[in-house]
């Protein structure tokens, strides 16, 4: 058997040749884009089910995705959770900008690294049977569940709420053999993603890879479980208003469902094929606040050591930083720690440097926003435009930074920086530059 | 393994699994706070982690917090059938969530929160943090990863492994749907037979496994007990059926010939294989196949086990479990058996050592591990000359 295997492959430039994106502001990069520089809000009350009784009523839901427009087979959409289709889509979207659907390329040396945002309402397929079992004084009989089983509960349950379907599905669909990674998590996976993606290629595993992430944090489950640990606005009566990062007034995050991928690609592979290039990937850096299970580090320790590791990573100093895509949840603590942690590592340029949140428009994406974040990033070094922070109106000396209130700007990018923060501390950083490449 | 007493099980299609006995957390790591947190596969993990780092000789704050990183399978906590229960019929009536009546410790023990951040708190681990899910092959992919993570010089020390406790009447009643579960439950301790003519699927088992990697130059110099050097790690994916082992085991050698390059070495140096084989009719056969592709005629004289006899499958934490066990292979010069081998299997005529382990000088052992969805990792360990 063969392999392609070249000693001399080395630390090799990685650059961007293709995004996908599908946001609470649209589906599509351009789409998504356009929303993002208006500063519209893609936040209103929910309407995918009936959530009138439940404390949280508001989330960043995507409006008009059908799922069989982008997966054909019948058999794989039924396997499929909503977000795994999200996730398909946008991957295959990026793969399409990328011009890889016509292209050649070696499978085997094609990485796939995803972060997958799925934890399904509990247990759907067991449920009937769960149901069977329950007795008049509430107990629960074991050996009915066991013995109705069989017959109440399909051959396929095991493939619910299973992690790795995106993964596979997008392998086959789209001929990737090589390297791969699935990561679970929240807002740092998606970033996490890219990052490990970024390290394939400079490396020399991989010519090309496909990275991102998917989430549907605002189905009912989701809902409920995020609201129960306190980290939601409940600003129902005014969706769009309601997420404020840096905001003085702000009282917690709105989480939102969406994907978004990139592929990464060796640039002397994407000069070669005359890929079209967004950016160059040139940094990428990690860090944990190792502080507490749900509350962030008050200095921002876990982010100021991932901005440390990607600077110096990019071999870059703070004073090149044009902007910061943030993390920025809106927060009261994650706003204001992450504030912290941008200081720490910047010093005296923390003060210079723009740092705007989408979220602020699309809510929080759980496993894709530390990718969509990216995404942005990209995108507003290829229109020297940064997206704003929407709905900033009082400023919190806690966090003094320049948040490009409410209105988009037009300015000279160069160097931008993504944020992924994770509800456990875990940071991820990733640095593009741009345009010219 | 034996009859299932975590939940009775005595009308399930599967009633047996190899349970953790005796695991007391609080013994391991005596802090309330931190258990509370942590559902049953994650304490497994949490308390591997805290033994490996016992086992490293490595202390809290020994090593400089950024240059000490995470990666983790993570098991994620479960809903128990009456939390699966109340959660329909809240949802059916669109009830508010307090009257799931889930606390906010329950609802941190449930998914993937807690274990990475408590992890990362008991050794002031600073550094990289991950979370990884990809079925069985999850901690191997883990612990390539960190390999990869100190080589990118991202980190000194990396704590890798996984965890999971799979023994749940949902997890039961769905691998048995799918027909991936020996239903071998008259005779348990000999259910688990990889290789063997009559296997007829894998018994579930449950832990937590934990790798502690250092950068070998660090390791040396502060006197460091050494297993042995990671040398190779190779990923694939097979892209062939979410569920269904490839036919030609071509992503297997793949991944094991990838391993083995990364290594620095050929598959003529592999002195042992300590296999994936989860006694399914499928995956054994597939193994074997991508076994003698990479080896070659070779292959007859390369022992293979699969520990899988004796310990179940581990899922999550079945390739880290893989791993400690080549690792020690490496160190005691001895193979560990593949139980239960009665009746051979034409489809997979290798040495599996066969009951009984074997003394044997060894200087290189591959360890594969092969997951659900296509993805495949496979290790090589070697012997560290001084």
């Amino acid at each position: 058997m063969t392999h392609r295997y070249s000693p001399d492959r080395g630390i090799r430039r990685t650059v961007v040749t293709g995004i996908g994106l599908i946001s609470p502001l649209g589906i599509g990069t351009e789409e998504t884009w356009v929303g993002l520089s208006e500063g519209r809000s893609g936040i209103e009350t929910i309407k995918a089910f009936d959530a009138s009784r439940l404390p949280v009523r508001i989330a960043g839901e995507v409006k008009g995705f059908v799922p069989e427009q982008y997966i054909r087979n019948r058999k794989t959409l039924k396997v499929l959770s909503r977000s795994d289709s999200l996730g398909m889509a946008a991957a295959t979207m990026a793969w399409q900008d990328a011009g890889l659907g016509e292209c050649q390329f070696d499978g085997a040396r094609t990485g796939l690294y995803v972060a997958c945002g799925k934890e399904p309402a509990p247990a759907d397929g067991l449920g009937e049977a769960v149901a069977a079992c329950r007795e008049a004084n509430g107990d629960f009989n074991y050996r009915r569940l066991g013995e109705s089983s069989v017959s109440l509960v399909s051959p396929l349950f095991f493939l619910e709420g299973l992690p790795i379907t995106c993964l596979f599905y997008l392998s086959e669909m789209l001929g990737i053999y090589g390297p791969n990674l699935n990561l679970v998590g929240s807002g740092d996976a998606g970033a996490q993603a890219i990052g490990q993606a970024f390290r394939a290629i400079r490396r020399g595993e991989v010519d090309l890879a496909l990275a991102g992430g998917y989430d549907c944090c605002c189905d009912w489950w989701n809902l409920c479980k995020h609201a129960g640990l306190g980290s939601t606005s409940r600003r129902n009566e005014d969706p769009s208003r309601a997420c404020r990062p840096f905001d003085q007034t702000r009282d917690g995050t709105v989480l939102g469902e969406g994907a978004a991928f990139v592929v990464l690609e060796a640039r002397s592979q994407a000069l070669q094929r005359r890929a079209p290039i967004y950016a160059e990937m040139v940094g990428y850096g990690a860090g944990c606040d190792a502080f507490n299970v749900i509350k962030p580090h008050p200095e921002g320790r876990g982010l100021a050591i991932a901005l440390r590791a990607a600077l110096e990573d990019a071999g870059l100093e703070p004073a090149d930083i044009d902007y910061i895509s943030a993390h920025g949840s809106g927060t009261v603590l994650g706003d204001r720690t992450e504030t912290a942690g941008i200081k720490s590592a910047l010093g005296s340029h923390a003060s210079r440097v723009p740092v705007s949140s989408i979220k602020s428009m699309i809510g929080d994406l759980g496993a894709a926003a530390g990718a969509i974040g990216f995404a942005a990033a990209l995108l507003a070094l290829q229109s020297q435009l940064i997206p704003p922070t929407i709905n900033y109106q009082y400023p919190d000396p806690s966090c003094d930074l320049d948040t490009v209130p409410n209105k988009a700007r037009k300015t000279a990018l160069s160097v931008v920086i993504a944020v992924g923060r994770g509800q456990g501390g875990q940071n991820a950083v990733l640095i593009a530059k741009g345009p010219e490449v | 393994m034996r009859e299932i007493s975590l939940f009775d099980a005595s009308t399930f299609p599967v009633r047996i699994a190899a349970e953790v006995k005796g695991f007391s957390f609080g013994n391991i790591v005596a802090d309330q706070r931190i258990e509370r947190l942590l559902d049953r596969g994650a304490q497994f993990g949490v308390a591997a982690a805290h033994m490996a780092m016992a086992d490293a000789g490595l202390r809290r704050g020994e090593i400089e917090p950024a240059r000490l990183g995470v990666c983790l399978a993570a098991g994620p906590g479960r809903l128990t059938v009456p939390e699966i229960a109340e959660a329909r019929e809240k949802r059916a009536d669109g009830s508010p969530a307090e009257c799931c009546r889930l606390s906010p410790m329950r609802l941190i023990q449930l998914g993937y929160l807690a274990p990475p951040s408590v992890v990362a708190r008991l050794f002031d681990a600073a550094g990289p943090n991950l979370s990884v899910h990809m079925a069985s092959a999850s901690s191997a992919h883990c612990i390539g990863i960190a390999q990869r993570a100190i080589r990118d010089g991202d980190a000194t020390v990396m704590i890798a492994g996984g965890f999971d406790s799979a023994i749940t009447p949902g997890d039961v009643v769905g691998l048995a749907r799918g027909g991936l579960l020996s239903t071998r439950n008259d005779e348990p301790e000999r259910a688990s037979r990889p290789f063997d003519r009559d296997r007829d699927g894998f018994v579930l088992g449950e832990g937590g496994v934990v790798i502690i990697l250092e950068e070998l130059t660090h390791a040396k110099i502060r006197g460091a007990r050494i297993y042995g050097e990671l040398a190779g790690y190779g990923a694939t994916l097979s892209a062939y059926r979410i569920a269904d082992a490839p036919p030609d085991g071509h992503a297997y050698a793949r991944a094991m010939a990838e391993a083995i390059r990364d290594a620095g070495l050929v598959p003529e140096d592999v002195d042992y294989i300590h296999a994936y084989a989860n006694s399914t009719k499928d995956v054994d056969r597939r193994e074997v196949v991508a076994i003698k592709d990479l080896f070659g005629k070779r292959a007859y004289d390369v022992p293979v086990s699969s520990t899988k006899s004796m310990t179940g499958h581990l899922t999550l934490a079945s390739g880290a479990a893989g791993l400690a066990f080549a690792a020690l292979a490496l160190r005691d010069s001895v193979m560990p058996p593949t139980i239960n081998y009665e009746n051979p299997d034409p489809n997979c005529d290798l040495d599996c050592v066969p009951n009984r382990a074997r003394w044997s000088d060894l200087r290189v052992v591959l360890c594969n591990a092969f997951g659900l969805g296509g993805t495949n990792a496979s290790l090589v360990v070697r012997k560290v000359e001084d």
